[in-house]
């Protein structure tokens, strides 16, 4: 009997919470309290920050809102420590150790150590910077470890930026522009690219690799000071300034 | 006013003594962009200038209202505070929490303890 009145309290109490958001209100719980600055226009949340509505859950150790008017018109979300943010509607789950959302432009910005935004499409990887700008598309992925990682190919490189075709539901990438002063890296469907700086641009299709270019495709590597890469056809050129220095490597080793 | 009288053990008179020191007191607190009226049904003087508000405490500005019990309100100082449970209102948002401290002429306020938002 004791069991029972235990298990129907628990269901009672989970019900309870559960219902006590309802559709279309955000619900936030702290541990340690809230602090309103009304004429700064902004209150912080402390301690095991909790914040759900219709479309995104979004969780960290400290969080700080700015707002417009009233304290549920929010301007800016600025987050920090153990940040994490999902959102089964924009099919988005991050999480990072900092996070600046800014609601007006649909800027997310991410912060530190095994910084991760994971889309759809496109996961992002950074331990220093991620930002994407939904409204106009454009992103940049910064410092260590940065890399863009989608069905078809894989960007490594110290300063990653680009912009997205937001016009349809598939975020595509139109423009992408990539700077390593070691070598960035990009892996296509069987060919790998080295060089300082990679360029691609949708509307020729074509990745361009200046400085310090290798190319490795089916055990042959070329290297020079200048190459391309054409995504519809597969096949690329690599130049050097100096036309002798290109250097061809056939492997004869199987993979 | 409540009090007794003895005379060899027993009460030859009664007079009612009330522990309230101000019944339904009102205050305010002013700054620059708002005004935020504090009323009560009780208050008790617990030191020259601080006072323990108790029952129906309400604090209410154009902005916003706070309900509580026991709240201790310096009206020098023009703060409040209360580590009793609070519910904060304002337009479309509610703040639950465990307790509250209102400082800086009440353009800060402070919630305590687990609290939750509800955002409409």
């Amino acid at each position: 009997m004791k069991i029972s009145l235990f298990i129907l309290l628990t269901v009672l109490i989970t019900m309870n919470i559960a219902s006590a958001r309802k559709v279309g209100e955000t619900e936030i719980t702290t541990d340690d309290g809230i602090e309103v600055f009304q004429n700064e226009k902004y209150y912080l949340l402390n301690t095991n920050v909790k914040i759900v509505s219709d479309s995104f859950k979004l969780s960290g150790d400290k969080i700080k809102i700015f707002f417009n008017n009233d304290l549920y018109d929010i301007n800016i979300i600025d987050g920090e420590g153990n940040i994490k943010l999902e959102s089964e509607i924009y099919k988005i789950n991050a999480s990072s150790e900092k996070l600046i959302f800014k609601v007006e432009s649909e800027e997310i910005n991410l912060q530190g150590l095994n910084s991760r935004l994971i889309t759809d499409e496109i996961e992002m990887f950074s331990d220093e910077e991620i930002n994407v700008n939904n409204s106009n598309g454009n992103f940049y992925i910064n410092g260590l470890n940065s890399a863009l990682k989608s069905d078809t190919v894989l960007i490594q490189g110290k300063k990653i930026e680009g912009v997205f075709d937001n016009s349809q539901d598939t975020k595509e990438i139109i423009i992408l522009n990539v700077f390593d002063e070691d070598l960035a890296y990009t892996k296509t469907n069987n060919t790998e690219m080295y060089a300082n700086i990679i360029n691609y641009n949708r509307k020729n299709s074509l990745i361009e690799l200046e400085n310090n270019v290798k190319i490795i495709r089916d055990g042959e590597i070329i290297t020079g000071d200048y190459g391309t890469l054409n995504m519809e056809t597969n096949s690329y050129k690599v130049k050097s300034k100096d036309s002798k220095k290109v250097k061809v490597i056939i492997s004869n080793q199987d993979e | 006013m409540k009090y007794l009288s003895l005379e060899n053990n027993k009460i030859v008179n009664q007079i009612s003594i009330s522990n309230v020191d101000i019944t339904e007191p009102r205050f305010s607190i002013n700054s620059s962009s708002q005004k935020i009226l504090v009323t009560a049904k009780e208050g008790n003087f617990i030191e020259e200038n601080k006072i323990l508000l108790k029952k129906n405490v309400k604090f209410s500005s154009n902005n916003f209202s706070i309900e509580s019990d026991n709240v201790t309100f310096d009206r020098v100082k023009q703060t409040a505070f209360s580590e009793q449970k609070s519910v904060f209102k304002s337009n479309k948002t509610t703040i639950s929490s465990e307790g509250f401290n209102i400082y800086d002429n009440g353009n800060k306020i402070k919630f305590f303890g687990n609290s939750v938002i509800i955002l409409k």
